[in-house]
């Protein structure tokens, strides 16, 4: 059964996440992307040659933003300055939607700009639902939400993560940004199985895909987004591709980074799995 | 301008969405100086969790303090765990890791926890490394981490936002809070380094165009004040780094300048930021200017430089003003 998207957020197609390395080819080439995802705090305090390329690529590309600042499950407070800001980014250059992971980033006014986990039980649940619901009537739309990779569980989880994932979504309303590498990388450190992972997943609440490389230290995968994706990951795209028809799909890459046709290229590669897993449903009816 | 200008081009470092985690991490732990952050399981044998684990009742808050203390502790893990600012939210004695964190089948408790404090200082020395190149190329690679760690605990960042992190970089690197040979040279860098940054991202104002120029009454120019562009930042330092950080940065080999004051003008024109020295006189006018003061105030100013001739700055002005227009120095009358 294919499911629709909740609120009819279009599927954008195979898009490339903007880097700095690939400004000039872009604004020179204009390649023929279907959109690009734009990491909205490399924007949000600069008047500079950055927020130029950006409004330049605005013009003439689709684009979402993706931030990594929001840091819903803290315990401190959450940051209206920065939420106004993102609100008059958002608008500027027309983002079809807005996003950021399920983690936190900080705590007693600090920041440690990373993605850290949050223990998966029924406390952390109800604060973070709570918080979605303050952000998205604030900003008056639905935050579409990622699963991070993570290295560690907590003694105090109660629950698997898909299962939070997905209560936390109905409770709170919100959208989700499927991460599939991110699947792969949290199961295979947490010796969790990916399939009821995928299987956990309210499908109507997804608006984006995530795809991306990482790195394999055999002991564990750490979410490195600097390399191509690897063949599991590609299964797993397919078969959320089967569940929901087409969703807006990007390639993260952030480091080692590949001249652009080659980042391009791999995100092409979706049409295979796509066309696939269309024929595989078909064929299942 | 005359002297030699020197043009930065790069974009802003795109910060993604993966925190680096790829340096220093499990193969080789880089010990620096005895800090041992990203060295193994901080020193402390494994206490792999043999007692049984009493259920944790620790709420979320309490978790996300300790977790903090623990990843954040430049002592490494072991230090971080017996920190009071650590058992402040979580105690359960020298096991209190095992008793938070589970294992997975592969990896310890403290194994996997030690990605995330790999990851939280490696991060932050790359990103100064990436805003203050040449200071970094110039202390070296053991010296650089250290000076960064002890940075970062003085100053953790407290912003969403990663373009404020060493906003006191040069302030600290000059304030003789940390051992450092060099010191004067490597924070005059540091202020150099710092200003490129600013200027790179400060408002983008339109600077006056010759129309406009053309259109204010010659009467003006003795009360009104010239608004200058917000990027643009005037340095007095005490070496001579303008030609040091360009060799640095377009990777020649150098030798370190003898002291010698040198005065800076950092500003940017079509959205890349260009470097070039100034003369005293210069650097006395375009500070007048700059601090809110009128040109019979700048020129003012400028007379009561030691060695100063009249003829000379008169015959100069024209030229030098018709330079920093185009330059796009000024945008206002006011
Ligand atoms: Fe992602």
């Amino acid at each position: 059964m294919i499911v629709p998207n909740k609120w009819g957020f279009p599927d954008l197609g195979l898009g490339v996440g903007l880097r700095t390395v690939h400004y000039d080819y872009i604004l020179k080439k204009r390649p023929r992307v279907d959109w690009f995802e734009i990491l909205s705090e490399n924007y949000l305090d600069t008047d500079g040659r950055p927020m130029r390329i950006l409004e330049q690529v605005a013009e003439r590309y689709p684009v979402a933003l993706h931030g990594v600042s929001l840091s819903i499950g803290s315990t401190d407070p959450l940051d209206f300055e920065y939420l106004k800001k993102l609100k008059r980014l958002a608008e500027k250059v027309q983002a079809h939607w807005l996003g950021d992971h399920v983690c936190w980033t900080g705590v007693a006014g600090r920041n440690g700009h990373d993605l850290l986990p949050v223990p998966l039980n029924e406390e952390t649940l109800r604060h973070i639902v709570k918080r979605i619901r303050t952000v998205q009537d604030y900003l008056e739309r639905p935050l579409i939400l990622e699963n991070a990779s993570t290295y560690v569980t907590f003694a105090n989880s109660t629950m698997p993560e898909q299962e939070f994932i997905a209560r936390m979504a109905e409770e709170a309303d919100c959208g989700l940004l499927l991460d599939v590498n991110n699947v792969y990388v949290s199961c295979r450190n947490h010796d969790w199985d990916p399939w009821a992972y995928l299987d956990g997943i309210p499908y109507h609440r997804v608006t984006q895909i995530h795809l991306a490389g990482h790195t394999d230290n055999g002991t564990h995968c750490i979410d490195t987004h600097n390399a191509r994706v690897v063949d599991e990951v590609w299964k797993y795209y397919a078969e959320v591709h089967r569940r929901t028809g087409g969703r807006a799909t990007l390639l993260e890459w952030d480091a080692d980074i590949p001249a652009f046709p080659e980042v391009h290229a791999e995100v092409l590669k979706a049409k295979k799995f796509r066309r696939e897993a269309m024929k595989r449903e078909r064929a299942a009816r | 301008m005359s002297a030699r200008r020197d043009k930065h081009d790069a974009g802003r470092k795109i910060r993604g969405a993966a925190p680096r985690r790829g340096r220093g991490s499990e193969a080789a732990p880089a010990r620096i100086e005895g800090l041992v952050f990203a060295g193994h399981a901080g020193g402390l044998p494994k206490v792999e969790s043999t007692r049984p684990r009493a259920p944790l009742r620790a709420g979320l808050e309490a978790v996300e303090n300790w977790m903090q203390a623990v990843i954040t502790n430049a002592g490494g893990l072991g230090d971080g765990e017996r920190s009071a600012d650590a058992r402040r939210h979580i105690d359960r004695g020298a096991g209190t890791i095992e008793q938070v964190i589970l294992p997975s089948r592969n990896q310890s408790s403290r194994e996997r926890l030690q990605i995330y404090a790999n990851a939280y200082f490696w991060r932050l020395i790359d990103i100064l490394g990436e805003e203050y190149p040449t200071v970094r190329q110039t202390a070296g690679p053991r010296q650089f981490p250290r000076l960064a760690v002890e940075y970062l605990k003085a100053h953790p960042s407290r912003s969403y936002s990663l373009n404020f992190l060493s906003v006191k970089f040069p302030e600290f690197v000059r304030s003789g809070a940390t051992r450092l040979p060099r010191r004067e040279f490597l924070a005059d860098i540091a202020t150099v380094e710092r200003s490129m940054e600013d200027v790179f991202d400060a408002p983008d104002v339109k600077p006056l165009t010759p129309k406009e120029w053309k259109r204010i009454p010659m009467s003006a120019w003795m009360s009104k004040r010239l608004r200058m562009t917000p990027a643009m930042r005037l340095l007095e330092l005490r070496y001579p780094v303008n030609e040091y950080i360009s060799d640095v940065r377009e990777g020649r080999k150098v030798e370190f300048p003898r002291k010698a004051e040198q005065r800076l003008i950092i500003f940017r024109r079509n959205f890349s930021v260009w470097r070039a020295p100034l003369t005293p006189i210069r650097f006395k006018l375009l500070s007048a200017l700059q601090s809110g003061a009128t040109l019979p105030e700048a020129f003012a100013a400028c007379a009561a430089l030691k060695g100063f001739d009249a003829e000379k700055f008169t015959g100069a002005l024209k030229e030098w003003f018709q330079g920093w227009a185009s330059d796009g120095l000024f945008c206002g009358v006011e």
